[in-house]
C-alpha cells in the first residue's frame, strides 16, 4: 500500500552551481546567492492499494521519476508525506552499482547486497539468475566487457528476484532482443499479479494499457489527471497530437 | 545570574546555593535535551536494524574495493606489504644515518619506531582520503536506489584498516629482523593492547570520515584542503621523529609544538602503539581514557553532522 499525501518537492536550479569555497564566499559577498527554485512536484496525491497497478505518464522532465523516487524514499519530499506498507523494489535504474572491473559472479552479489537482498538468498537464487539472463558462458568475464544488452539482462534478472510488496518500475522493460523482451514483460506481469503495489513510468502505451489499473498524467510537476486508464490515456493523445 | 547575600558566616551556605542551582541548571538541561531528541534515541534501535540488514553490503563493498585495488597489477596484495616497508626503509636511511636519530633514549629502535608511526599514519591518511570522496564518487547509487548513506564512508574506512592490517605485516617482519639482531625489542602480551589502540584508532577515523564525506560534498575544496591539512598533521606528530627532539630544543615553536601534542589525537594513538609495541609497557589509565575518549568523541559528532545534513546531499550531487 502506498499513500502520497500532498507531496511537492523542490530543487534549488543549480544555475551556476557553487562547488567551491571560493565561489561561495565570493557571491555570498556580491548577494549572487539567491538560488532560483523550481518546483518539480506540485500537490500530489494518490493512494495506491494492493493489487492495484498506477501508471504514470507524462512529457520528458514532467516529475515522473521524481515522484519515483520521492515514494522509493531515495528522496525526502520538501512538504507532504508518503507513507508504505510493505517490502519495497525500486527498479529505477538497473545495474546500480556494478562495478566494470568484477566479473559477473561477482557482480551478481554486489548489486544483490546493494538492493538490500541477503547473502543466503543470493546464494540460493544464482542458478535462477544465471539461467534468466542467458550468460552462464560469461560469469567469469569482467563486466567492463560485456555489451550493454549483456549488462543489461544481468542487472534485470537480479532486480527481478524477488516479489515484493512494493513495486516502482521505471521505463525498464525495453532492454534485450524480442525474446528476451517477451520474457522480460512476462516476468512483470508474475510479479504484479502476485497482489504487489505497483508504480509504473511509460512511454509505451501498449503496456499501460495491458498492465495499469490506474493512470495519472503528470504535467510541469502537477497532477492533471487521475483516474480510469482509457480516459486519462484518451486525453492524454489528445493533448501530444495538438502539441506535435 | 544567581545573587549571593553575604549574611556574616554565611558562606559556606551560599557556596551551597550556587552548587544547587548550578546543579538544577544541568540537570534540567539534560532533561530538555533527551525530550527534545527523543525521536533520536527511539530511532536507535530502528537504525541499528537497518544497520544489521545492510552488513552484508558493507562486506561486499570492502571486498570489491579490496578486489578493485590491485587488480591487474603484478604483485598485488604484496603492496600493502612492500609499500610501507620501502618507504620506512628510505626514511630510516634518511633520518637514521643522515639526522642521527640513533641517539635518542626515547628511541630503543629508530626501524620500529618508525614503522609503528608510518602504518598508523598511512592508515589516517588513506581512510580520510578516501573518505572525502565517499558520498561524491557513489552518486550514481545515492540518487537511484535506497542505501543508508553513512555505508560509503564507513565502508571506506573499513577498506583502508584491512590495508592496515597487512602493512602490520610489514611491521611485525622488522620486528622480527630488529628483535634477532638484538636491539632490544622483544615479543610480550602487551603487543596484545595493541587490539585496543588500532579499535580506538579505526572509531575515531570513521568519526572524522563521516565529518569529511559530508563536508566534501557542499565544498569540493576538500580534497585539496585535506592533503595540506594531512601534510602538516604528519609533521605535527613525532612520526620520524622523537618527542625528546622537541622537548630539547630552544627554538620560539616549541611551546607551539608542545601544545599540538597534547590536543593531537593522533599523538596518543601512536604514543600508545609504541609503549606497548617498542616499549613492551601498559599505558597509562589515562591514556586509556583519551584513547577512547577521542575515538567517541569523534564519532559522536561525526554521525550528528552527517545526520543532520545527509537529506541534503541529493541537492548538491
Amino acid at each position: 500500500m502506498i499513500k502520497v499525501d500532498n507531496v511537492s518537492m523542490k530543487f534549488n536550479l543549480g544555475k551556476d552551481k557553487v562547488n567551491t569555497l571560493k565561489e561561495f564566499l565570493i557571491k555570498k559577498a556580491k548577494r549572487q546567492i539567491k538560488t532560483e527554485e523550481f518546483w518539480a512536484l506540485k500537490n500530489i496525491s494518490v493512494e495506491v492499494r494492493p493489487g492495484e497497478v498506477l501508471g504514470l505518464v507524462g512529457s520528458n522532465g514532467a516529475g515522473k521519476s521524481t515522484l519515483l523516487k520521492v515514494i522509493a524514499g531515495v528522496m525526502k519530499p520538501t512538504i507532504g508525506t508518503v507513507s508504505k506498507q510493505g517490502s519495497i523494489a525500486p527498479m529505477i535504474e538497473l545495474g546500480a552499482g556494478f562495478d566494470m572491473e568484477l566479473t559477473a559472479q561477482e557482480n551478481v552479489f554486489l548489486n544483490g547486497a546493494i538492493l538490500g537482498y541477503t547473502k543466503e538468498f543470493l546464494e540460493s537464487k544464482y542458478n535462477e539468475i544465471v539461467d534468466f539472463s542467458e550468460l552462464s558462458a560469461f560469469m567469469d568475464v569482467p563486466v567492463r566487457n560485456f555489451s550493454s544488452g549483456m549488462v543489461a539482462r544481468l542487472a534485470f534478472s537480479i532486480a527481478t528476484l524477488v516479489s515484493p510488496e512494493i513495486l516502482i518500475v521505471d521505463e525498464i522493460l525495453s532492454v534485450g532482443d524480442p525474446p528476451f523482451q517477451q520474457k522480460s514483460q512476462a516476468k512483470m506481469l508474475t510479479m504484479i499479479n502476485g497482489g504487489a503495489t505497483v508504480v509504473f513510468v511509460s512511454h509505451s502505451m501498449a503496456q499501460i494499457q495491458k498492465i495499469c489499473t490506474k493512470l495519472m498524467w503528470i504535467d510541469h510537476g502537477e497532477m492533471r489527471m487521475l483516474g480510469d486508464v482509457g480516459d486519462v490515456l484518451a486525453e492524454y493523445d489528445k493533448y501530444n497530437m495538438a502539441k506535435g | 545570574m544567581y545573587c549571593v547575600h553575604q549574611a556574616p558566616g554565611n558562606k559556606e551556605n551560599s557556596y551551597r546555593k550556587i552548587v544547587y542551582t548550578k546543579s538544577v541548571a544541568l540537570v534540567s538541561a539534560v532533561h530538555m535535551f533527551i525530550y527534545r531528541n527523543g525521536g533520536m534515541f527511539l530511532n536507535l534501535k530502528n537504525s541499528l536494524k537497518v544497520f544489521r540488514h545492510y552488513l552484508y553490503l558493507l562486506q561486499q563493498l570492502v571486498s570489491r574495493d579490496f578486489k578493485v585495488k590491485y587488480k591487474r597489477s603484478v604483485l598485488g596484495v604484496a603492496w600493502s606489504v612492500l609499500n610501507p616497508l620501502f618507504t620506512m626503509i628510505i626514511l630510516n636511511l634518511v633520518f637514521s644515518t643522515l639526522f642521527g636519530m640513533g641517539k635518542y633514549k626515547d628511541i630503543k629502535d629508530y626501524p620500529v619506531y618508525l614503522l609503528t608511526g608510518l602504518v598508523l599514519f598511512n592508515y589516517f591518511s588513506e581512510a580520510t582520503n578516501l573518505s572525502n570522496g565517499a558520498i561524491v564518487t557513489n552518486f550514481n547509487l545515492l540518487t537511484k536506489v535506497y542505501i543508508p548513506k553513512y555505508i560509503f564512508p564507513l565502508s571506506k574506512v573499513l577498506s583502508a584498516a584491512v590495508n592496515m592490517l597487512f602493512s602490520l605485516i610489514a611491521l611485525y617482519l622488522i620486528f622480527i629482523i630488529e628483535m634477532l639482531r638484538g636491539k632490544g625489542v622483544s615479543l610480550s602480551p602487551t603487543h596484545f593492547l595493541l587490539i585496543f589502540d588500532l579499535a580506538c584508532f579505526v572509531i575515531f577515523t570513521i568519526g572524522v570520515g563521516l565529518i569529511l564525506s559530508t563536508l566534501t560534498v557542499f565544498f569540493r575544496d576538500m580534497f585539496y584542503i585535506w592533503g595540506v591539512v594531512l601534510t602538516a598533521w604528519n609533521y605535527l606528530t613525532p612520526i620520524m621523529y622523537p618527542i625528546e627532539m622537541i622537548e630539547n630544543s630552544h627554538t620560539a615553536v616549541k611551546p607551539f609544538m608542545m601544545f599540538i601534542f597534547k590536543i593531537n589525537p593522533l599523538y596518543y594513538y601512536v604514543d600508545y602503539a609504541r609503549d606497548v609495541v617498542m616499549n613492551n609497557t601498559v599505558p597509562s589509565l589515562s591514556m586509556h581514557l583519551i584513547c577512547i575518549g577521542f575515538a567517541f568523541g569523534f564519532l559522536i559528532v561525526g554521525v550528528l553532522f552527517f545526520r543532520n545534513k545527509q537529506d541534503k546531499f541529493i541537492y548538491y550531487i
